[in-house]
């Protein structure tokens, strides 16, 4: 087993090496488009390679230089001003959440498609994009890269778990998909953007705080609205959001359960001690393997990290189809 | 003709068994495999049908300001 992990680990390397020359190669002659196809395909591989070493507890940090990557664009802000003449800024990608950041490579893609909706074309890039990382990472976005997730999770440590909304209600982030497109095509504007979305306290809070560009009544605003969010998460759960409203997460979901990581359960181990029904933020069950947790599941491994008996794991293109941890259950021989 | 009640419970119960059904991992992998191809196909696409306008739109920062940043 171990000879055969540290195999897969090795493909690993290679696939990460080779996307990480892909993206110095881009930057030297000077490609945007390549050095974001090659710099997102560095970002997957290293998840990927990661998740191969079947241990969650490389994902704070993961989450960590994610959010301090999604924040980079708030430096050109800074006296001073960080490569300011610039029209690109190297590595600040605002895929996950707006900074309002014109040096970023890509924005949101929920911003975008209004955008594409507004401006009446067929949204190709967009629909690559939710298809490339669907099939490749799923919602290990949201468990992994987001940086409203790293927030989520720490308001999951402390909620108070008061109110359990219903299972059906995680349908309505596909309403909200459905509702924001109609909103942008009748008023022609990003309504959502403007009006609902969780992250924009995260954009406008940096610009707020160092260049003083945003208005006072857009500031108590925004601070309301994630005051709300954070508030439902407070008393029902940490991954809130993720759940019930999350546009993005919704349209990855749509992919997710044809994504290459998934986290896999083996009966002929588990005790049935249900650990890991109680400790998901998402509120599902691992065991039951059926399409809700294949779309649902955002690959953090709590459930992982929780089974004494390593009858979870994680399922990539690099290990192999067993079990990471040996079993030991009680009452079976290992 | 179906009651309003009637109806909810026959979508409830269409929608747990949408949630409750479990995939063939062969399906999966073909369907993983087309859907990749399909990524790329459409990336090229919006390559080659020039559908970066939204690259100089969004290089300025009017757009933004808009939304109160």
């Amino acid at each position: 087993m171990a000879m055969a992990r540290s195999r897969n680990i090795g493909v690993g390397v290679i696939i990460v090496a080779l996307a990480v020359l892909g993206f110095l190669g881009a930057m030297i002659i000077g490609s945007t488009g390549l050095m974001v196809f090659t710099g997102y395909g560095m970002l997957i591989s290293i998840i990927i390679m990661v998740l191969t070493l079947g241990n969650p507890f490389f994902r704070l940090p993961v989450q960590v230089l994610s959010f301090g990557t999604h924040r980079l664009g708030i430096f050109r802000k800074l006296p001073g001003g960080w490569h300011a003449e610039i029209p690109r800024t190297s590595g600040v990608s605002c895929a996950l959440n707006c900074q309002a950041c014109e040096l970023a490579w890509v924005g949101c893609p929920i911003g975008m498609l209004q955008r594409f909706v507004i401006e009446a074309r067929f949204p190709f890039y967009i629909l690559g994009v939710f298809l490339i990382f669907g099939v490749t990472l799923g919602r290990t976005v949201c468990g992994w890269l987001c940086p409203f997730g790293l927030l989520l999770d720490c308001v999951n440590k402390v909620c108070t778990h008061k109110y359990e909304p219903p299972n059906w209600l995680r349908v309505f982030k596909y309403v909200y998909i459905i509702g924001l497109i109609v909103l942008a095509a009748i008023t022609a504007f990003v309504a959502y953007c403007r009006y609902f979305c969780f992250g924009a306290m995260l954009g406008i809070f940096p610009y707020w705080l160092t260049w003083n560009t945003v208005g006072w009544v857009w500031l108590i605003y925004h601070l309301g609205v994630f005051a709300a969010y954070i508030s439902l998460s407070y008393f029902s759960h940490g991954r809130a959001w993720c759940r019930y409203f999350c546009p993005l997460g919704g349209m990855l979901g749509l992919f997710a359960p044809f994504s290459l990581i998934r986290v896999k359960h083996d009966w002929k181990w588990c005790t049935d001690c249900k650990e890991c029904v109680r400790i998901c933020p998402m509120g599902l069950d691992p065991r039951k393997q059926n399409l809700m947790f294949r779309m649902e599941c955002i690959n953090c491994g709590r459930c992982i990290t929780m089974c004494k008996t390593g009858s979870l794991a994680y399922s990539t293109p690099f290990t192999l189809d067993a079990p990471s941890k040996t079993p030991t259950p009680e009452g079976v021989e290992a | 003709m179906a009651s309003g009640a009637g109806m909810g419970r026959s979508v409830r119960r269409l929608g747990k068994r949408i949630a409750g059904a479990r995939l063939d991992p062969y399906l999966v992998a073909r369907v993983r495999f087309l859907l990749f191809v399909a990524a790329l196909l459409v990336i090229a696409v919006a390559f080659v049908a020039g559908d970066d306008w939204f690259v100089s739109r969004f290089a300025t920062y009017d757009w933004a300001r808009d939304l109160g940043f």
